[in-house]
């Protein structure tokens, strides 16, 4: 579940106001929680890596609520997302890529709607659909491109419908030099092609009115929550008011707050 | 999950049966076998890629089925009308089958029949694994964190379970591959598509028992050049700068040998003299020596074969000319699609050997961990073969009365 902006935002102010530090503005809030969000999320990436050297030594619990990589697992899952590639040369609109009919591609803007794309942070398992009969729904594996060139020469490794192989680039608008998307060049081409990923979580924001007396009064059409789960909401709170520390020059509350930020991530990893 | 998925139906006759109902388009079948659909109409050419036929029928009564010609289309192993089929009407997919299926019968004789080997291409199925499905299993079983394989990459499971079967192929699992055929009057035959090696080779006599043939090992050879010599023996050489071949005299002498100098045999007029001879009392010295000698290698009459790796053919001695013989080979068992199977009893083996060999060619692996799964293969290989070699004590029991020799089981 996502975490109120409204909530971190008074949370942070009654804390800033209690010690007399100052005030923060809506403005520096959403710039300074939308860092502290993607910091938070970065972490998640080698804090899963060092906690699943517990799984590959076999010194994991296998309690239900106290595995840490499944806990770590679980704050990912809001931003897990499946997604359906286009073939390059399908694509229409306003933004076609490439057009080689081999490769498929996730545009930054969708052809057909004609809005953003929600970006990708992260590529996971990638599927490739053979329709027809027998049809065939086999999950590729990623290579380099030197990779992909080896198993394609050997016999043995040739890809199949079974097992087909792919790697990734970045595609590039051919009117102009602009990054169209991710794309990826599969083989044996597929019908369809559909990937799990990772999306890039939404930037907080805490919208507001203004009030009879030019207070800002919150408004929660067009606000945006945070992305993160709510187990983060400590995480977030103190980490951001690490940064209000920062940028009010006052390093008690930097030193607060990271000594409060170090034990929580101790406690995590431990 | 049970393994079997088939209903009784589906494996022995290869057919199965839907029911109409006036909304339903689409009719799922689930066949270990996929469908092949080429066209729905007889008239058209891709109508022989079909591996089954489709009939209907008013009631479900025998001999009312008709085959449905009319457009329909098959995606995914499911059946697609245009239309919802009537309510009541009953629709059977027939996979082909030597017998031509029961629901053609109504027709038998005008080409309805669904007659092919689809069916009994599935029979006996049961006692195999396919090897993409081996290769699954592998990777869930046996690579993940906590396993000995952390991670592996599918193209290299893929290589190590392919290069397995080959090896498997060669000298544990059972050949099952032969080809029955006629030695033309040139004496050689080619040798099949996915022929690796030999297991035996037998020409076929009048009652179908097979007699085998030897490897001319020591008699003759084909040649694998023959080049045309000058007057001083110096090959000579054509306008492209190779050699000239020619064709080979050592061939040639070997198809007209008379292999009844080479094998002992008597010949027929001398043997009806000899038994003339003996019965009228004549001991002179007529017989006396004429078998001393033979070398029992060849003192056989079957006939000889031999390798002709020039042309890639098998050749064989004359006396052979005409005679219907069986060549039992060995694969590698990557030829085809369908031969990408293992049997059942060789499954632990075939995991053993994947573990085994990727392990053994990572760089910094412990060598007592290479050693282990090492004597693992060894140990699974060797169990596989003993299942594989299909040693029945009953069997034994029963050769072992011919030669007397009384064995209580």
């Amino acid at each position: 579940m996502a975490i109120s902006v409204n909530t971190v935002y008074q949370t942070v102010l009654y804390i800033l106001n209690k010690e007399q530090r100052g005030y923060a503005p809506p403005d520096e809030f959403n710039s300074i929680g939308a860092q502290v969000q993607l910091e938070i999320f970065n972490s998640y990436f080698p804090d899963g890596n060092q906690v699943n050297r517990q799984n590959q030594r076999n010194t994991q619990n296998d309690t239900e609520y106290f595995n840490i990589f499944d806990n770590l697992s679980y704050r990912l899952t809001p931003f897990v997302q499946e997604i359906t590639l286009l073939l390059n040369n399908t694509l229409t609109g306003a933004t076609p890529i490439y057009g080689d009919g081999i490769s498929f591609s996730y545009p930054l803007v969708d052809p057909t709607s004609g809005s953003l794309n929600p970006e990708i942070y992260l590529f996971g398992e990638v599927t490739c659909i053979y329709t027809g009969s027998p049809r065939y729904e086999s999950v590729a594996q990623k290579t380099s491109k030197k990779e992909y060139t080896r198993i394609e020469k050997s016999n043995l490794t040739k890809p199949t419908k079974s097992y087909p192989i792919y790697y990734n680039y970045g595609s590039y608008n051919p009117s102009g030099n602009i990054p169209s998307g991710y794309s990826i060049i599969p083989s044996p081409l597929p019908d369809s092609v559909t990937a799990s990923v990772i999306m890039r979580p939404n930037p907080p924001i805490w919208n507001f009115t203004g009030g009879s007396y030019g207070q800002y009064i919150y408004s929660s059409s067009n606000s945006n929550d945070f992305s993160l789960d709510i187990s983060e909401q400590t995480n977030l709170v103190t980490n951001i008011l690490k940064y209000f520390g920062i940028v009010l020059n006052d390093p008690t509350i930097i030193q607060v707050a990271e000594q409060e930020a170090q034990q929580v991530s101790i406690n995590k990893k431990s | 999950m049970s393994l079997i998925t088939e209903t009784n139906q589906q494996y022995y006759e290869g057919a199965q049966g839907f029911v109409g109902d006036n909304v339903k388009e689409s009719f799922l079948t689930t066949f270990n076998t996929d469908l092949i659909f080429g066209s729905f109409d007889p008239a058209a050419v891709n109508y022989a890629l079909n591996n089954f036929k489709l009939y209907t029928s008013p009631s479900g009564l025998p001999g009312t089925y008709t085959e449905y010609i009319t457009t329909f289309t098959v995606l995914n192993n499911t059946i697609n009308f245009p239309a919802a089929p009537a309510t009541g009407l009953y629709i059977v997919v027939q996979l082909k089958i030597l017998s031509g299926g029961n629901y053609g019968d109504s027709t038998a004789g005008t080409g309805f029949d669904a007659i092919g080997e689809v069916v009994e291409d599935n029979y006996g199925g049961y006692e195999y694994i396919v090897l993409n499905d081996a290769i699954d299993n592998f990777m869930v079983g046996y690579v993940g964190d906590g396993k000995l394989l952390q991670k592996a990459k599918k193209s290299d499971v893929l290589f190590f379970a392919k290069r397995s079967l080959q090896e498997f192929s060669y000298d544990t699992l059972k050949s099952v591959h032969s080809q029955e055929l006629n030695i033309p009057p040139s004496l050689s035959v080619i040798l099949p598509q996915d022929y690796v090696n030999y297991v035996r080779v037998s020409w076929i006599d009048q009652l179908g028992v097979k007699r085998i043939i030897y490897p001319a090992n020591n008699l003759t050879i084909s040649p694998y050049e023959n080049p045309i010599q000058d007057q001083a023996g110096v090959p000579t050489q054509d306008n492209f700068g190779g050699n000239i071949e020619g064709t080979s005299i050592t061939e040639a002498r070997w198809k007209a040998a008379n292999d009844n100098l080479l094998n002992g045999r008597l010949i027929n007029n001398i043997d009806a003299l000899a038994e003339f001879q003996n019965a009228l009392g004549f001991n002179g010295d007529f017989n006396t020596g004429r078998q001393y000698g033979l070398d029992p290698q060849l003192s056989q009459v079957n006939g000889w074969f031999n390798m002709n790796e020039r042309e890639g053919k098998m050749s064989f001695s004359s006396n052979l000319a005409g005679k219907l013989i069986v060549l039992e080979y060995i694969s590698d068992g990557l030829g085809y699609d369908a031969d990408t199977k293992v049997p059942k009893l060789a499954e632990d083996a075939l995991y053993a050997s994947i573990l085994y060999s990727i392990v053994s060619t990572r760089s910094g692996q412990q060598e007592y961990l290479v050693q282990r799964l090492q004597k693992d293969r060894r140990a699974k290989l060797r169990n596989a073969k003993i299942r594989l070699s299909n040693i029945k004590l009953d069997e034994i029991v029963q050769v072992m009365r011919g030669k007397s020799k009384w064995i209580k089981h």
